[in-house]
């Protein structure tokens, strides 16, 4: 068979061939359109049956999630009473201290404060639920009598200062002994250094 | 069922019938010259599309029945069709059947080869269906669609003869076991049906004489002769084909073989020739006569509908398939529907549950996360008095141990953050103590040990006192033998 006879057997399978050609593609376009839709549907049945079984659950453990609901409210209520919800109050915290200072009969306490900045996450993991952890890492020195004075002090400060109060290191030495005219009766025996966060929550600002 | 042509060429004429659904239909008719060829020629082209068939009903038509040895496989075909070229003296239009094998010595195979030899009267007829690219299904003699119509008729013999008038002539066809022996054509004009019936008695009676000649018939047993014939004749046939005791007559009703078979066309004489159309159309016989080059275009149009037959299947496969998930997802989606409808309800049953809570500073979910991350950080951190405490409490049985220095860090030695917010938080104490001169030189071990006893610390001595050893003396101006000795503790807990 030479190539005028095989063109010529072309020519006439051609319309035979553009039919099977239609036909198929029809088909394959059905299947696959049919394909398509069958997928979407059986996304959205998927998202239905777990909308629908998370609030199944939600339902079950309606009473228990409604008390968490409520101990999560006094718990709200409870920090913002506290001055631990809202803005720093830097000027407050400074006048705690040296009014515990005063109280406690201290030696002179030498603090630093400083800038604000976001809490490291590992310390406090999850969403915040819109609202931000601050931290403001604060600087002591404290002269001491008994180590028992600074341990009472960071209890003041825990109960009375508007922040969270999250001691990161402490440490106590013997101080050193001075003889001179100004070490006053009694001169300190220990000296303590503390670095402490002060811990707050505030709307989180988007960025 | 699609409309067919078929072509019914004799001796004298060639007449183009349409064949559908058992109807046929006269389209033209050609004389068998070459104005009736040219003719022929130019109507091909009119005709509507569809595949032809060609019955020959013509006389030269040869059998010869031969015994040949057993071969397979390639070798058979070229025995064969040695065999074919030197019986039908190289003609094309040839075929061979196969009537059984020996039982016993070589196992010979007994062969039947049939044969149009005059090819070139059938050229003139071709060549034209070639020009103009006509599908040509076959070309079929008439012997071969008496041998599909014995099959059909309700009569049983050894042997027995069939006879049937027609346009060509009267054709008498010899049966053995079931199968086609060989058949004649006798040419017959004229449309005196008693003439008819004189001429089929005669003829009868000269085919069982040859056939006795050839011992391809017992002479002491009568050979049964089919004549089918129009029931109105069959009084005529009856009177002038009379029994002898070689032969016995009998009449077959045409007209009811022909509705039998599927014919619409009443049948109104004795001419079997819309029968033999009609068996043709409904029965093609497996073999016929074309070589493959005549039916080149019906090939193509084989493969044409095997290739759009393929494709439509697939296509319907593909819809099935898409009906197939098209219910499947209206099924999906009804579900998905109802599980909605259940979610909303459930939805509407949880907000009038949760509007009975009292009012809440911020949204429910914020608040929870609120009081979760505040409640992380409370347990991952902690305050330095209970370790020191413990520390305090501990030191209080070893008062020769003196404290110099403590050092408290949130997080291991070095790290004031745990390392990942899945990470466990420790609080470590590093502990510098002093132990005055003289002491038992375990002394950390055993302070160390009195640390441990509280199973929420871990204890590591990390210095021991520098004078331990053997046995110091000294006065108490001596100042180098009073030197106090120092060793540190780390102490670490797990929140």
């Amino acid at each position: 068979m030479n190539t005028m006879n095989i063109r010529q057997d072309l020519r006439l399978l051609r319309p035979a061939l553009l039919l099977a050609t239609a036909l198929l593609l029809t088909g394959a376009l059905a299947a696959g359109l049919a394909h398509l839709w069958h997928a979407d549907r059986e996304q959205d049945h998927r998202q239905a049956l777990d909308t629908r079984r998370n609030l199944q659950n939600r339902l079950a453990r309606i009473d228990e999630e409604a008390g968490e609901i409520r101990a999560g409210g006094l718990l709200f209520d409870r920090l913002a009473a506290k001055g631990i919800v809202g803005e720093e109050q830097r000027l407050e915290w400074i006048e705690q201290i040296r009014r515990i200072r005063s109280e406690r009969r201290l030696f002179d306490i030498h603090w630093e404060l400083q800038a604000r900045r976001l809490l490291e996450a590992e310390l406090a993991p999850g969403d915040g639920g819109g609202y931000d952890m601050h931290a403001s890492r604060l600087k002591l020195e404290l002269p001491l009598l008994h180590e028992e004075d600074l341990l009472r002090f960071l209890d003041d400060l825990k109960g009375h200062l508007q922040a969270y109060v999250l001691p990161r290191q402490c440490s106590i030495e013997l101080a050193a002994k001075d003889t001179g005219p100004e070490a006053g009766p009694l001169p300190p025996r220990l000296q303590a250094r503390c670095e402490l966060d002060l811990v707050t929550l505030a709307p989180a600002v988007k960025p | 069922m699609t409309a067919k042509t078929l072509l019914h060429l004799d001796a004298n004429q060639l007449l183009a019938w349409r064949w559908h659904k058992g109807s046929l239909t006269l389209e033209a008719s050609f004389t068998a010259d070459p104005a009736g060829t040219a003719a022929f020629d130019a109507w091909l082209p009119q005709r509507q599309h569809g595949t032809c068939t060609l019955l020959a009903d013509v006389t030269e038509e040869s059998f010869l029945a031969e015994a040949v040895p057993h071969v397979g496989g390639r070798d058979r075909r070229a025995l064969l069709q040695r065999k074919l070229a030197q019986a039908f003296h190289g003609s094309p239009l040839a075929l061979f059947r196969a009537l059984g094998r020996d039982k016993a010595g070589r196992r010979d195979e007994h062969m039947l080869f049939i044969g149009l030899p005059h090819a070139a009267f059938f050229e003139p007829w071709l060549i034209p269906l070639r020009t103009h690219q006509v599908p040509l299904a076959g070309l079929y003699s008439g012997a071969l669609v008496a041998d599909v119509l014995a099959q059909r008729i309700p009569f049983a013999a050894p042997r027995f003869l069939l006879m049937n008038l027609g346009r060509a002539g009267i054709r008498v066809s010899f049966f053995e076991a079931g199968r086609l022996r060989f058949s004649h054509l006798k040419p017959q004009t004229g449309a005196d049906i008693g003439a008819l019936a004189v001429a089929c008695g005669a003829e009868a009676t000269r085919i069982c004489d040859y056939l006795h000649g050839q011992r391809l018939a017992p002479r002491d047993e009568a050979l049964p002769c089919l004549i089918l014939a129009h029931p109105e004749h069959h009084g005529v046939f009856a009177t002038h084909c009379s029994n002898t005791p070689e032969l016995e007559f009998l009449l077959l009703d045409l007209a009811a073989t022909s509705r039998r078979l599927g014919l619409a066309n009443p049948q109104e004489d004795s001419s079997a020739d819309l029968l033999w159309l009609q068996v043709l159309a409904s029965h093609p016989p497996r073999e016929q006569f074309a070589p493959d080059s005549a039916r080149h275009f019906h090939h193509i149009r084989l493969g044409a509908s095997s290739i759009t037959g393929t494709a439509a299947t697939l296509c319907v496969a593909g819809m099935l398939y898409a009906g197939l998930l098209s219910w499947q997802g209206l099924g999906l989606a009804e579900d998905t529907a109802r599980n909605q409808a259940e979610a909303a309800r459930l939805e509407s049953r949880y907000r009038a549950r949760m509007t009975t809570l009292p009012p809440l500073p911020v949204q429910a979910d914020k608040l929870r996360a609120i009081a979760t991350r505040y409640t992380q950080l409370e347990q991952r951190t902690a305050q330095p008095r209970e370790m020191l405490t413990l520390i305090s409490r501990t030191l209080e049985r070893f008062p020769e141990v003196e404290l110099e220095h403590v050092a408290w860090t949130l997080g291991s030695l070095g790290e004031t953050r745990p390392t990942s917010a899945t990470a466990p938080v420790l609080v470590t104490a590093i502990l510098k103590c002093s132990l005055p001169a003289g002491q038992p030189a375990d002394t950390p071990e055993a302070f160390a040990r009195a640390l441990r006893e509280n199973d929420s610390l871990t204890v590591t001595l990390l210095g021991q006192p520098q004078n331990s050893g053997p046995i110091l003396r000294g006065s108490s101006d001596d100042k180098s033998a009073a030197a106090p000795a120092g060793f540190e503790l780390r102490v670490g807990r797990r929140l």
